[in-house]
This record gives C-alpha cells, sequence and structure tokens, in this order.
C-alpha cells in the first residue's frame, strides 16, 4: 500500500505539471479519428473501458484495480488536454521502473509514439455520456415497480 | 465407520478394511468385499495398448461371442431397481460396452420402462457430470451417472473435481469389462478420481454391487455432500439374479447438535431483542422450508445467500434484510460462519487432507456439541434446525409471542423500504452505457427480468464472468433461483450445468436460464443436442465477448508491466480470425437460436421470443455481442 501512495504522490506532481505547460501547449499532432479508433481496440483499452469508455462491470479489471474509470471529459482529471494525457500514459512507464505501474498497462514512447497518442486522444474526447435517465428506461421502471407491488 | 484423523488409513484402503463392516453395517447388508490380491497382481498390464482384434471389437468388425441360454432376470435389472427405490430419477451417459447391460435395463425394465431413471444422452462425460451437477444443485438430490472405464473417466475427471469442491452430490457408475480392451481396464478405477470423490467401491459379486451403490447414494447426501463412485462390472450387469431381492435402504440420519445445544440456541433467539440469523447453503428445499419456519418463529430477520447460490433463504421474505438495526444481540449462522453460533457441517478439506483422512470419515469426528470459544457446532445445520424449533415452540412465553409478532412486522416494514433503496441505487448504476451497443452486461440481466419475474425461474449457470447482475436487481425467491458457480473455477461447467438444472425442471413447470460465456461454451457444446433431444426448457444468453476475456485482461497488464505494450495481448487471448457463429452451432445441434445481437433495442424482443419457446419446452439460444464485462 506505501508503494502505492509513493506511486500516487509523483503522480499528481507530474499532472500538476502537466497542467501547468497544458495551458500553454495544446498539442502539436494532426488527430485522425480513424486511427485512434484503430490504437483504441488494437491496444485493447476497450477491454477494461468498454467499446464507448464507459467501464466495465468487474469483479476486478486488473490485479488492483476494482473499477477502471469512465474515459468521459470531465470524469477523468488527465483526459483535461492532450498533453495531460500524454503525460499521463507515459509516466506511467517512466515515473519509476523499479516499480512500473499497477493500475494499467503504461504507455513509453516506444510503445505508443506522440503521433498516435494524439490520435487515440482525438477518439476518446468523442466518448459522451449518454446514458437516459433511470425513468426514462422502460425496463429499469418496470423493475420498480414490480418490487413496489409486489 | 471409523474416526477421522487415523493417518494409516486412506480410502485407497478403506473397503479392504475393518471400516468395510462398520459401512455394511450402517445399511443393515453384508460387507462388500474388497479387491482380491490376485486382482491387484494383474497390475501394469492394464495399460498396454490396444490389440488389432480388441480394436475390431470395438468398431464391430467382428462377431459378438455367442451366449448359451437366455438370461431371464439379468443383475443390472436389480441395479435399476435399486435405483428407483433411491428416487433416482436421471442416469446420464455418453453409451458404452462397458455398461451396456445396464443400458438396456433402464430402457426397457418394466413396468414403466425408460422412467426413474430415465437415460439421458450426453455427447462428453464431462458434460454429463455437468448435467448431474446442475441437477443436484437445482433439486437438492443426486442423480446417476454412467461412464465407461478408464478413457470416459478421464473426461469426466474435471467435472467430478469441480461438483467435490461444489460439495454436490451424484453417484457416478463407471462400467469396468474385463474381457475387452486392456486399456480401458484399471485394477483400481477408482484411483484416478479418488482424491475428489468421497467414497468409492469395487464390487466382485450383484449382492454387493447392489449394496455398494446404495452405499454410495447414501455417502453422497451425507455432508459433507460430494461425488462417490461405484466400478459396476460388466459380467455382474448380465449375469442372472435368480430370485435375488434388493436390499433394504435406510435414509442418510445426518450428525444433528446435541439437545443441549439445541435448547441454549433456542433460548438465545427468544430472549434475543434483535436476533439475526444467517443462511448459507442447505442441503435441500426441505431445509429451507424449516429455515424460513425458523425465523417466523422467533422474529429475527434473515441474511441469505439466494442470490449467490442455492438452497437458501427467499430474498423476498419479509424478515430477508438487515432487519432494524444491525447490533444484533444474538446471531445464529446455518451452514455459514457468524459472530455468534454456526452450525456447520465438516468442511470438505484440502487436496492433502482428503488423501490422508479420507473425507467420507469426518462426520463422525464430532458429535455435535458446543465448541464454547467459537460458538460452533460441526452438525448438519438442516438437520439440526427441527430440534430447535422445537425447544422453541415448547418453551416460547405468550408475552413472547406477543412481542415476536410486533417485532416481525417492524422488521418487515423496514426491509421493504430498505430493499426498494437499494434497488433503486444498483439500477443507478446500471445506467452507465446502457445504450451502447455491443451490449453492456448490465441490459444482458435488466432486460431479462420482466420477461421471467412472473414465472418460476432458475439460472443454471455461473454468472461471475458476466457481471452477476442478477444478485442486486433480481429477486431470488426459490431454492434453486440460483445455482452458482462450478466451485472450482474451472471452464466449461456452465453450459452442462445449465442443461443438468433443465432436467430437474422440465417436469416441474420450470425454465432455466444460462448465462453463457463463450470461452466457457466451447469446451462441451453438445450438451445443447442433449437439451435439444430431451426438449428441456432451456434459455442460453450467450454474453459474446469474443474472448477469454479474463485471460486477456491479464496478458494486457503484464505487458503494461513489463512495458512493450498491449497490441499482441489479444494473441491466444481472444476468439476471432474468424468469430465463432453461436446460432449456427446451435442450429447444428437442433435448438432454435438467433443473433448475433449488437443493438441493444432489439434484445427485449428476442428474449420475449426466447421465453416463449422454452416455456413450450424448447431450448433456444440467444447470442449477443457484449460489452467485455
Amino acid at each position: 500500500m506505501k508503494l502505492i501512495t509513493r506511486d500516487l504522490s509523483g503522480l499528481l506532481l507530474k499532472i500538476q505539471g502537466a497542467v501547468i505547460i497544458s495551458i500553454f501547449y495544446s498539442g502539436a499532432y494532426a488527430q485522425d479519428l480513424e486511427k485512434g479508433q484503430e490504437i483504441y481496440y488494437e491496444n485493447g483499452c476497450y477491454t477494461c473501458h468498454g467499446y464507448q469508455g464507459k467501464g466495465t462491470f468487474v469483479l476486478r479489471a486488473n490485479i488492483l484495480t476494482p473499477t477502471p474509470p469512465v474515459l468521459v471529459k470531465g470524469k477523468a482529471a488527465f483526459l483535461g488536454s492532450e498533453v495531460l494525457f500524454r503525460t499521463y500514459l507515459r509516466m506511467r512507464g517512466e515515473q519509476r521502473h523499479d516499480k512500473p505501474s499497477v493500475e494499467m498497462p503504461h504507455y513509453p514512447a516506444s510503445v505508443i509514439n506522440d503521433a498516435s497518442v494524439a490520435n487515440l486522444y482525438a477518439f476518446i474526447s468523442t466518448f459522451t455520456e449518454d446514458e437516459p435517465e433511470l425513468e426514462d428506461i422502460e425496463a429499469m421502471q418496470w423493475i420498480l415497480d414490480w418490487e413496489e407491488k409486489r | 465407520m471409523s474416526q477421522s484423523g487415523k493417518k494409516g488409513l486412506s480410502r485407497r484402503g478403506f473397503l479392504g478394511s475393518t471400516t468395510v463392516a462398520g459401512a455394511a453395517t450402517l445399511l443393515g447388508g453384508t460387507a462388500i468385499p474388497a479387491k482380491s490380491q490376485e486382482q491387484s497382481a494383474q497390475g501394469n498390464a492394464s495399460a498396454s495398448r490396444p490389440s488389432q482384434a480388441e480394436i475390431d471389437r470395438d468398431t464391430a468388425v467382428v462377431n459378438l461371442p455367442q451366449v448359451d441360454q437366455t438370461v431371464q432376470r439379468p443383475g443390472s435389472d436389480l441395479m435399476v431397481e435399486v435405483m428407483n427405490k433411491l428416487g433416482i430419477e436421471f442416469v446420464v451417459a455418453n453409451p458404452s460396452s462397458s455398461f451396456e447391460g445396464l443400458h438396456e435395463s433402464i430402457i426397457n425394465k418394466g413396468p414403466e420402462r425408460n422412467t426413474k431413471p430415465e437415460l439421458i444422452s450426453a455427447l462428453h462425460e464431462g458434460s454429463a457430470v455437468d448435467m448431474a451437477h446442475g441437477y443436484a444443485k437445482a433439486t437438492g438430490y443426486p442423480m446417476a451417472v454412467m461412464i465407461h472405464a478408464t478413457v470416459g473417466l478421464q473426461n469426466a475427471s474435471m467435472a467430478i473435481f469441480q461438483a467435490f469442491l461444489d460439495k454436490t452430490p451424484m453417484v457416478i457408475l463407471v462400467g469396468s469389462d474385463d474381457t475387452f480392451i486392456r486399456a480401458h481396464i484399471a485394477n483400481d478405477l477408482g484411483a484416478l478420481v479418488r482424491p475428489y470423490t468421497k467414497w468409492d467401491a469395487k464390487p466382485t459379486t450383484l449382492p454387493d454391487t447392489l449394496l455398494a451403490i446404495q452405499q454410495a447414494y447414501h455417502e453422497a447426501m451425507t455432508p459433507p455432500c460430494a461425488p462417490t463412485l461405484v466400478v459396476v462390472d460388466s459380467l455382474i450387469q448380465k449375469q442372472e439374479a435368480g430370485n435375488l431381492t434388493i436390499p433394504e435402504y435406510q435414509a442418510p440420519a445426518p450428525l444433528q447438535i446435541s439437545q443441549n445445544a439445541a435448547q441454549e440456541i433456542a433460548a438465545g433467539l427468544l430472549n434475543a431483542q434483535n436476533p439475526r440469523i444467517n443462511v448459507g447453503r442447505l442441503r435441500t428445499p426441505e431445509g429451507v422450508a424449516l429455515s424460513v419456519t425458523l425465523a417466523e418463529l422467533t422474529g429475527a430477520c434473515v441474511g441469505t445467500n439466494a442470490n449467490q447460490g442455492p438452497m437458501s433463504f427467499p430474498q423476498g421474505h419479509p424478515l430477508c434484510g438487515p432487519g432494524l438495526t444491525q447490533d444484533y444481540d444474538f446471531t445464529l449462522g446455518l451452514e455459514v460462519k457468524t459472530d455468534g453460533y454456526s452450525i456447520m457441517a465438516p468442511d470438505i478439506g484440502t487436496l492433502q487432507d482428503r488423501d490422508h483422512n479420507g473425507v467420507g470419515l469426518a462426520i463422525v469426528s464430532s458429535r455435535g456439541e458446543m465448541a464454547p470459544e467459537q460458538g460452533l457446532l460441526v452438525a448438519d445445520a438442516q438437520s439440526s434446525i427441527q430440534p430447535i424449533i422445537d425447544a422453541i415452540m415448547a418453551d416460547t412465553t405468550p408475552q413472547q409471542r406477543t412481542e415476536i409478532a410486533s417485532r416481525r412486522q417492524q422488521i418487515a416494514d423496514v426491509n421493504r423500504q430498505q430493499r426498494q433503496q437499494e434497488l433503486r441505487a444498483q439500477l443507478e448504476r446500471r445506467r452507465k452505457g446502457w445504450g451502447n451497443s455491443p451490449v453492456s452486461t448490465a441490459r444482458l440481466y435488466a432486460d431479462l427480468w420482466p420477461h421471467i419475474a412472473n414465472e418460476d425461474w432458475c439460472i443454471g449457470s455461473q454468472t461471475n464472468f458476466s457481471g452477476g447482475h442478477h444478485s442486486d436487481i433480481w429477486l431470488h425467491e426459490k431454492p434453486y433461483s440460483c445455482l452458482g458457480g462450478s466451485g472450482g473455477a474451472g471452464i466449461g461447467y456452465s453450459l452442462g450445468a445449465t442443461t443438468g438444472a433443465a432436467l430437474a425442471a422440465r417436469d416441474r413447470e420450470r425454465i432455466v436460464i444460462g448465462f453463457q460465456g463463450d470461452g466457457d461454451f466451447n469446451f462441451m457444446p453438445g450438451a445443447l443436442w442433449t437439451a435439444a433431444h430431451h426438449q428441456l426448457p432451456m434459455l442460453v444468453i450467450m454474453h459474446n465477448n469474443r474472448a477469454w476475456h479474463q485471460e486477456y485482461m491479464f496478458i494486457q497488464h503484464l505487458t503494461g508491466e513489463r512495458g512493450r505494450g498491449t497490441d499482441r495481448a489479444h494473441v491466444g487471448t481472444t476468439l476471432r480470425d474468424p468469430f465463432v457463429d453461436y446460432k449456427m452451432i446451435a442450429q447444428g445441434y437442433g435448438v432454435e437460436a438467433e443473433g448475433p445481437i449488437s443493438d441493444p433495442e432489439q434484445l427485449s424482443a428476442a428474449y420475449a421470443r426466447g421465453v416463449a419457446a422454452v416455456k413450450e419446452g424448447r431450448p433456444y439460444l440467444i447470442d449477443v455481442l457484449t460489452q467485455p464485462r
């Protein structure tokens, strides 16, 4: 647990730094949604985050993470900008080489280059929260009514 | 029977020791002789390769030996009588020469041929055992499985292993033909699966075979329940029985708690102001009914495992829930450990312990007395409820009756309110990805509930890989509502278990649902043919994520740790190139099917069609492309 805390504190520092950078820098790479989607699927991002970034109902996404984050802007700090996102992916691999990230796979530039990160970020940025309200879902309303009447 | 803990007495020697007399005495019959030294000395030859003559006979290119007399009353007819008297409804098998005598008796012996037991056809021995596994969890009682010798038993072994870990009773009859292929013969067939069967025997006469089948049933049903095995010799099946009659059988009388313990628990429940009963997995529906009576007599709120596994307290009962407050002043656990008093059957133990001690003997190591330091009573909880009820009936004062009635009403009101709040919260969580394609696993369950909530239903498969959403948003009212997992976390269980649960459902106006993982499906898909052939009411819903997804995530995790990227993690972990067409497979086995469905808006209508078919006794498969989890 201590190791995780240390990793997280380092992560927070990096994110703070990245926030500062991102104020002045919005990314220099062209963004290709189609290629981004390809990267998302080929790297199996969907296995934990779902095909539309809604996460999954998993017992354990990997060894230590009980619930993967929803990949919708505004729901995860690292989606604030392309730079933040890239920093997040990179630092997970480069922050502590002796104690690699255990929450999700990390992605150094040797695995996904900067241009690919830009495309991936563009694709992820298309994810939205589009769920209907509970009252507007027929099956769920039926379940609630049935429970009340029984 | 002997005490457990005798290190020198393994079950290998069980039938060859003085223990035999004890086992036989239990049934009021004669002892079953152990395998002779002469047979043992035949030894290693049993593993030799089949000769050409043996293969020729196996493939029926030679004439079978002529018989010089007609047997009027074959021994296997009596074996069928024994199973009938035991109440065994089904015998499942893939056909084999080594139990052809028994096979012929089941299908032809009158007066009601092929009825109790009825022969069920399976395409694989592992699938057959999974069916018995699912059936036993749905009913609380064992069915029988016929398996052919060394080869069939090895096919079946993983499924037996899981049933053992899941404390599920079944009687396995292994055919053996000493005159046939040597490679199919073993001096000690039971040894192949002995570490994970509770009891086995290799009788050498017809009377002993009949006794052994009874004893196998008895041991399977005595807690801890588990598979048992009898080697049934092919010549004994075919020999003339003459005037032999089947032995009397006495049903198991599992160990109860002592009278003192029953009175102490009764007093605790009656004197408590906020008593609690937690119910785990009891043995049969009769035990579940007793637990309901106990709760109602004492006004205790009840915790249940009915949304996770079979034979637990009905989830919709007014007393089921957290109750008024959670500072309970007396707690009783029935087959579940609690901080207060717990009545629990002896555990099946570890594999190492089983080999040394013989789990079949463990039950007699306890006398059901209180272990005060832990409040743990080692006894069969189901059999121990009635003495507690008797003590409560005798000791309840009029004032206590009034207080208990009042408390019952208060608890019911609180539980109902709590259930509705919790249900809303659980549904709220499951809005996530509701309209997405492929279909979210939450929707896989939520869309089905309106179609079956008012039916008599059972989930026959394991559900944890597909999110297990029924646990939180359905209501599990029956002892068989949810049959739980495989016991051993092995893959390949669910389709067979669903089929077995559907066997139990067929004549009981019940429908069975299987949430079927695609990886699990492909181990033994032939169970679908069994469902079609026997017209079983089962709806198979594919949780088709086109992967062995757990492993996919593990490989991803590891590639991440090693910094090598996840773009190749799909190699060896996904079912793609080509995708599997489950509709076509099902139709090939004679099961109606549709799909793949990836548009969530099409799901409910498909469910309506599936449930309608299943209610008419026609198995149905719906292939649904899903989010990974």
